[in-house]
C-alpha cells in the first residue's frame, strides 16, 4: 500500500486584518510563472531525510528528527530496485544498524551480480555507478562494512585523484581517492562560495558531500554544521522529510489561476509576472500566443503579440478544449476559435460530449440546442458517479450550457489558501483545477435564468 | 516512433496528510530563472515543459542538460521522468516516443522513463499525456543525475516539477 504523505508547500501567511495575501504569492514557481497546487505539493524523501540525518550524524550535530522505523520500512519497499541499496546504507548509518548495512550490500548483490547486471524492469541500471557511489558512502562514513562490501565486489571502485581541488565535487573525489593535501581554506572556501552564490548547496546530497569532505580533511566545521542544523531543524513528519524539488509553472496554468482568482491579486507582484509572460517564447503554436495575450489582459497589460488567428481544436478528448475556449474569450481572441470535429463524433462518449458543449457555449455565447437524446446522455454521466465527482460537474456544466439548468451538490470550496479553488470530493486537500473553472462555467451557465 | 502506453492509478489508503506549517516552502526564485546549477565544467539545466499545443494531443516534454560547458561532455547523463497521477482513482494514459529509454510503473505506482545516454550532454524525454476527466492531473518531475567530464564524479539529482492538470 502505497504512502501518500504529502503537504502543501504553498501556504499562506496572515500579515494582518485585511491584509491576507492572495494564494497567488504562494504559487509562483521556479519560472516565474504560476503553479499547479498539485505540482506544488510535497512527497516524503527518504534520500532528503537520510542524507540530512547522514551529514548532521557525520558532523555531529545532535539535532535532528529520528524516523519513524516503519515509515522508512515503507518507503523503502516504495523505492525503485535500483535507489533501494544506497538508501539502506545510508539507513544503517543515520539508525546505527548494522543489518541494514548488510541487507543493502545483499540487494545490491542481487541487483548487480559481479558488480554488472542490467535493469530488472529491462532498461539499464549503471552497476558502476551505483557500487562506485555504495563505496564511497562506506569509505567517508568510515564503515566497518567496507570489507564485506569490497569481498562481495572485488572491483576497485577507488577513483582516479582530481586535476583540481577548486570544488566540492572535486573535493570529495579527492578524499576517496587519498589525495593528502586538500587545505581546510580550499575546502572552506568552496563551501562559502556556494553557501553564497549558489543553489548547489541547498540540496541535501551536497550538505552530505559537503559534510563529508569537511569532517575527513579536519576543515572548520561551524558554517556547515549551521546549515545542517537548520535543515534538520526543517518541516517533517514522524521524521521524514519532503522532497525539495521546484515546481515550475505554465502559461495555460497561470491562465487558470489569474482568471480564477480575478481581483485576489494582493501581494503578487503582478509586474514580475507580466515581465516573464512577455519572456515566453510562444513558438509557432496560435494557442500558445493567444494564453500570452490572455495572461497579459487577465494582468491588465497593454500591448504584447497580435490577435491570434486559427485556434481549431482539433482533439475531441482534449482534456483543455472547453479551457483554450474562455481563454481566447479572456484574451479576445474568440472569433479565432472553432472545434475541428463533428457533434456526431463528439457524441462518441459522454465526457467527450460534455466538454463539446460546454465548449460550444463559450465559442457561440449562447445556449447549445439540445436533444431529448443529447440530454438523456448528459444525465447519465450525471448520474454515474452519485453526482459527487468531476464527471457529473462536467455533465451539469453542459446541461446548463445547453439551457438545462442542473443543481449541482455542494463541493468543498477553499484549497491552497485560495477561496476561488474547489477541491474534488474524496480527494484530500488536493485542489482541482479544472473543476474550479467548470464550476465558475457551470454558475455564469445558470445565472441568466436565475435572475428574475 | 514507438509508442508504449501505461494505464495507471493510484489508490490511497490512510493517507496521511501534513500541515502546511510543517513543511519547507519551496523557495520563490527570480522569475527569470530556470532550473540549473553553476558546476565548475558548465551549467547543469532541468527543465519540464508544458503541452507543445494544445490544440491537439497534449505532450509532456522533459530535457536535463549540461550548457555553457566550454566544449567539456558529461561522462554520462541521465534523465529521470517520474509521472504521478494526482487525486484518488485518477487515471492517466502515458506514452513515450524515446525508443530507447525505459518505462516503469505499474498501477500503485508511479510510471517512471529513464534515459542515460555516455558521452553526452543532452537527455530529452517526451511522451503523450492525456488526463482523463476523472483525473485531477498529472504531475512530471524531470531529474538530472550523471558523472560530469573526468574526474568530476557524480552529480547528486537535480530536479523540475510540472503540473498538467
Amino acid at each position: 500500500m502505497p504512502i501518500l504523505l504529502v503537504a502543501l508547500a504553498a501556504c499562506t501567511v496572515q500579515v494582518g486584518e485585511g491584509a491576507k495575501p492572495s494564494a497567488l504569492v504562494s504559487l509562483v514557481g521556479e519560472n516565474g510563472l504560476l503553479v499547479d497546487p498539485a505540482a506544488a505539493v510535497h512527497r516524503p524523501s527518504l534520500d532528503v531525510t537520510l542524507s540530512r540525518l547522514a551529514a548532521a550524524r557525520i558532523l555531529g550535530v545532535s539535532e535532528g528528527p529520528s524516523p519513524d522505523p516503519t515509515m522508512v520500512k515503507q518507503l523503502l519497499k516504495q523505492a525503485s530496485p535500483e535507489e533501494r541499496p544506497e538508501l539502506r546504507l545510508k539507513w544503517g548509518y543515520v539508525s546505527g544498524e548494522p543489518s541494514q548495512t548488510s541487507q543493502a550490500i545483499k540487494e545490491a548483490s542481487s541487483l548487480c551480480p559481479l558488480g554488472k547486471a542490467a535493469a530488472p524492469s529491462g532498461g539499464i541500471i549503471d552497476c558502476t555507478d551505483l557500487l562506485k557511489s555504495m563505496w564511497a558512502f562506506l569509505n567517508v562514513s568510515q564503515s566497518t562494512s567496507m570489507i564485506p562490501f569490497e569481498s562481495t565486489f572485488p572491483e576497485k571502485y577507488k577513483p582516479a585523484c582530481p586535476p583540481s581541488l577548486k570544488d566540492l565535487v572535486s573535493q570529495y573525489v579527492a578524499v576517496l581517492c587519498g589525495k593528502k593535501n586538500v587545505s581546510g581554506d580550499e575546502v572552506a572556501k568552496a563551501v562559502a562560495a556556494l553557501a553564497e552564490k549558489d543553489r548547489f548547496l541547498s540540496d541535501s546530497r551536497s550538505l552530505w558531500t559537503a559534510s563529508a569532505v569537511v569532517t575527513r580533511i579536519g576543515a572548520d566545521p561551524s558554517p556547515l554544521r549551521k546549515m545542517t542544523v537548520r535543515a534538520v531543524s526543517s518541516g517533517h513528519v514522524k521524521g521524514i522529510f519532503f522532497d525539495e524539488i521546484p515546481a515550475q509553472g505554465t502559461l495555460l496554468t497561470t491562465w487558470a489561476l489569474l482568471h480564477l482568482a480575478r481581483s485576489d491579486m494582493r501581494g503578487l507582484d503582478a509586474e514580475r509576472l507580466t515581465q516573464t509572460v512577455l519572456a515566453q517564447d510562444p513558438g509557432s503554436a496560435p494557442d500558445r500566443r493567444m494564453l500570452v495575450r490572455a495572461n497579459l489582459a487577465l494582468l491588465h497589460h497593454k500591448g504584447g503579440p497580435a490577435p491570434t488567428r486559427g485556434l481549431t481544436l482539433s482533439d475531441p478528448d482534449g482534456p483543455y478544449n472547453p479551457f483554450i475556449a474562455l481563454a481566447a474569450r479572456d484574451s479576445g481572441d474568440l472569433a479565432a476559435v472553432s472545434l475541428g470535429f463533428s457533434k456526431s463524433v463528439a457524441r462518441a462518449t459522454r465526457d467527450r460530449f460534455a466538454s463539446y458543449v460546454v465548449t460550444q457555449r463559450i465559442v457561440s455565447g449562447a445556449s447549445v440546442p439540445l436533444t431529448s437524446a443529447d440530454v438523456s446522455l448528459l444525465r447519465s454521466l450525471l448520474k454515474e458517479d452519485g453526482a459527487v465527482g468531476r464527471p457529473s460537474l462536467l455533465a451539469a456544466t453542459a446541461l446548463a450550457a445547453g439551457g438545462q439548468a442542473t443543481d449541482i451538490k455542494a463541493w468543498p470550496v477553499g484549497c491552497s489558501g485560495a477561496p476561488w479553488l474547489v477541491t474534488a470530493p474524496g480527494n484530500v486537500d488536493t485542489c482541482d483545477l479544472r473543476s474550479s473553472l467548470l464550476m465558475r462555467l457551470h454558475q455564469e451557465f445558470v445565472a441568466p435564468q436565475r435572475t428574475p | 516512433m514507438s509508442s508504449l502506453s501505461l494505464l495507471k492509478r493510484t489508490t490511497v489508503a490512510g493517507a496521511l496528510v501534513a500541515s502546511a506549517a510543517l513543511v519547507p516552502a519551496a523557495p520563490a526564485q527570480a522569475a527569470s530563472a530556470d532550473n540549473y546549477w553553476n558546476v565548475p565544467y558548465g551549467q547543469l539545466y532541468v527543465s519540464a515543459y508544458e503541452c507543445n499545443t494544445y490544440l491537439s494531443s497534449c505532450s509532456w516534454y522533459t530535457k536535463v542538460q549540461l550548457r555553457n560547458n566550454g566544449g567539456r561532455v558529461m561522462d554520462n547523463i541521465t534523465n529521470t521522468t517520474k509521472i504521478f497521477a494526482n487525486g484518488i482513482g485518477a487515471t492517466v494514459t502515458i506514452s513515450k516516443n524515446q525508443i530507447s529509454a525505459t518505462l516503469t510503473g505499474n498501477q500503485t505506482s508511479i510510471g517512471q522513463v529513464r534515459w542515460t545516454k555516455y558521452v553526452s550532454n543532452l537527455v530529452e524525454l517526451s511522451g503523450a499525456a492525456r488526463p482523463s476527466w476523472t483525473a485531477i492531473g498529472i504531475t512530471t518531475e524531470a531529474c538530472l543525475t550523471g558523472n560530469g567530464p573526468g574526474g568530476y564524479g557524480a552529480v547528486s539529482a537535480k530536479c523540475a516539477r510540472i503540473g498538467l492538470w
